[in-house]
């Protein structure tokens, strides 16, 4: 659909930079530069206040950066707003931002409608409303919504236009579990079809389950854009480790895994090991298998490090 | 060519379904009940209740006048604070990433605010007239039309204005509050404008609402309308919203370079 390529590229930001002014100026943005291809999900990380909302505002017109560029589907945002946002759809996280004393239906409708005259309109803001779990809600006023109806909502409308870009801001933030897996779901649906994700997050399960690329905001400038893989390894092991059984902590075990980040952790009647691999070779293998041989090991759980990881140990890095 | 053609189109369609979008919403807003309804009625109760006989002239004069008040203040309250509820309720982000001009939003709005309360004091004005035993001449539907007409789109066009002013200053709704009742003045509502003071003529021939009340006078004594009256609401109107476009960029220029929309 548009102007949009299948697997071209989607977004592209030059050096962007953001002041905002005042009596103690603000540096949001300082140089922020990347790009996202179609059916590409790319997770947007940064501690609070790392430049992530104010990066989607400018990405989606609402605020204009100091310098530098960014445009999407090869239109330039800031000369050329209107045909840009044609291609684009921002979900801003939260309850608000929606009429409360109209319908569900209402609202989709109204905000759909705003991208040009459709002939099926109504089909499609049923879909979209169906693809969000809401259809049967769709004739109830929005006041009478929970906060996680009210973020579905707003998802369903930015994909009402089939956009090339869809942008979230922590679109989890405040939803229950079976809540956040249903727009997991969804998004991961729309990128599989072509569309071009960038989400922000506080919630490192939403980056894991579906980012594929992470760029990571550090004082408004990119630390880290890298593969959703290679980004895992900056965690600096290759597996953690999860050993349990009944009784008292066999002692040794430290000794025995000489492993530094060894973490024992007694329970009344139970106890956990936890630790981390650098590289699974025979020597680890080996000494694994020795703790197992001499203790009541009664769990094994393995896991590749997740973007928590990643994040915890840059955060002890960083001081 | 196309292009243009497409985003006329667009425009329009925005235009539309912003107006109707508005009219489910202000049904269901109490405070324009109160300004497009009750306080017609209570107006008209009031001068019923004076007992004595007005004479028919005098009487639908009243009655236009009241119905001009309601019609030109329920517009001016909703038009006026249409931005920042929209601001407030953080749907104001939501409309700015549309590929449709806000603008064409608001216009559709403020028709829509205007719709619901013209149907409203119609309404009302058509119960509570003969209830209370009322018996006014009416005018002409070609002359009433153009009455209505010229206070409801200049009354708009005034909304734009103070959507903007609103918007820019936290004080700006005590800013409508406080102007309504001088403008009501200016406007020969409350007090004929042969009465004011000769330093608040001048000012009085800025304000459309005297204008539309010179209409007013016009058509309740079955007179054509005056031409200055109706040049007047027209230049005025235009004057408005002139003024309202330009004061609505500048808003949104200065949201998008400073930052400080009250976006999302
Ligand atoms: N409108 C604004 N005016 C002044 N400072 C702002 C404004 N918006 C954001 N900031 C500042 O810019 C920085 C980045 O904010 P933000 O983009 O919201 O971060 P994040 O979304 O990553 O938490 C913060 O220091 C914030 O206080
Ligand atoms: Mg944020």
């Amino acid at each position: 659909m548009g102007p949009c390529q299948p697997d071209g590229e989607v977004l592209r930001a030059e050096d962007l930079r953001r002041t905002f002014p005042g009596p103690a100026p603000v540096e949001a943005l300082r140089g922020v530069g990347f790009t996202v291809r179609a059916g590409e999900i790319v997770g947007l990380l940064g501690d609070n206040g790392a430049g992530k909302t104010t990066l989607l505002k400018i990405l989606s017109t609402l605020l204009l950066p100091s310098s530098g560029r960014a445009g999407v589907c090869g239109i330039d945002l800031a000369r050329d707003g209107r045909r840009a946002r044609r291609h684009l759809s921002v979900v801003f996280g939260g309850d608000r931002g929606l009429y409360p004393r109209l319908s569900a239906l209402d609202n989709i409708m109204f905000f759909g409608g705003l991208s040009g005259p459709h002939r099926h309109l109504r089909t499609r803001a049923l879909a979209a409303l169906e693809e969000v779990g809401l259809a049967e809600r769709a004739k109830s006023r929005v006041e009478t919504f929970s906060k996680g109806m009210r973020q579905r909502l707003h998802l369903a409308v930015g994909l009402l236009n089939q956009p090339c870009l869809l942008m979230l801001d922590e679109p989890t933030i405040g939803l229950d579990l079976m809540e956040a897996e249903r727009v997991r779901g969804t998004v991961a649906r729309l990128a599989r079809a072509g569309t071009a994700v960038v989400l922000t997050s506080h919630y490192p399960t939403d980056i894991d389950r579906l980012a594929g690329r992470v760029v990571l905001l550090d004082a408004g400038t990119v630390s880290h854009d890298l593969p959703i893989a290679e980004f895992r390894r900056q965690a600096g092991f290759t597996a953690e480790v999860r050993l349990s059984g009944p009784g008292i902590a066999p002692h040794d075990v430290a000794v025995l895994l000489t492993d530094a980040s060894v973490q024992i952790q007694q329970d009344d009647e139970s106890w956990r090991i936890t630790f981390q691999v650098g590289a699974w070779d025979a020597a680890v293998l080996g000494r694994l298998t020795e703790v197992v041989r001499r203790h009541p090991v009664a769990d094994i759980d393995v896991a590749s490090p997740g973007v928590e990881a990643v994040m915890r140990r840059l955060a002890l890095n960083h001081g | 060519m196309g292009e243009a053609l497409r985003v006329a189109k667009a425009e329009v369609w925005a235009v539309w379904r912003a107006a109707v979008l508005q009219m489910r919403e202000t049904t269901r807003v109490m405070t324009a009940t109160v300004v497009s309804v009750i306080q017609p009625v209570v107006l008209l109760a009031v001068v019923s209740r004076g007992g004595a006989d007005l004479g028919p002239e005098r009487t639908t004069e009243i009655v236009c006048g009241v119905v001009m008040i309601a019609l030109w203040s329920s517009t001016l309250w909703g038009a006026g604070t249409l931005l920042r509820r929209e601001a407030a309720q953080g749907t104001l982000a939501a409309l700015l990433v549309r590929p449709v001009s806000l603008l064409s939003v608001l216009l559709g709005k403020t028709l829509g605010v205007a719709a619901v309360g013209l149907v409203r004091t119609l309404a009302a004005a058509a119960v509570a007239v003969p209830v209370l035993g009322l018996h006014p001449q009416l005018p002409g539907p070609s002359a009433a039309a153009l009455v209505m007409v010229a206070a409801v789109v200049s009354a708009a066009a005034m909304g734009l204005v103070l959507s903007c002013v609103v918007f820019l200053s936290r004080a700006g709704l005590r800013i409508i509050e406080a102007l309504g009742y001088p403008v009501f003045v200016l406007g020969g509502i409350v007090i004929p404008p042969d009465m004011l003071a000769p330093a608040l003529r001048w000012p009085a021939q800025a304000v459309s609402l005297h204008h539309v009340a010179g209409l007013v006078h016009d058509a309740a004594q079955g007179r054509a309308p005056a031409s200055v009256h109706l040049t007047g609401v027209l230049l005025l109107t235009v004057l408005y919203l002139a003024g309202g476009v330009w004061a609505f960029n500048a808003v949104l220029r200065r949201g998008r370079a400073r930052g400080t929309l009250e976006l999302a």
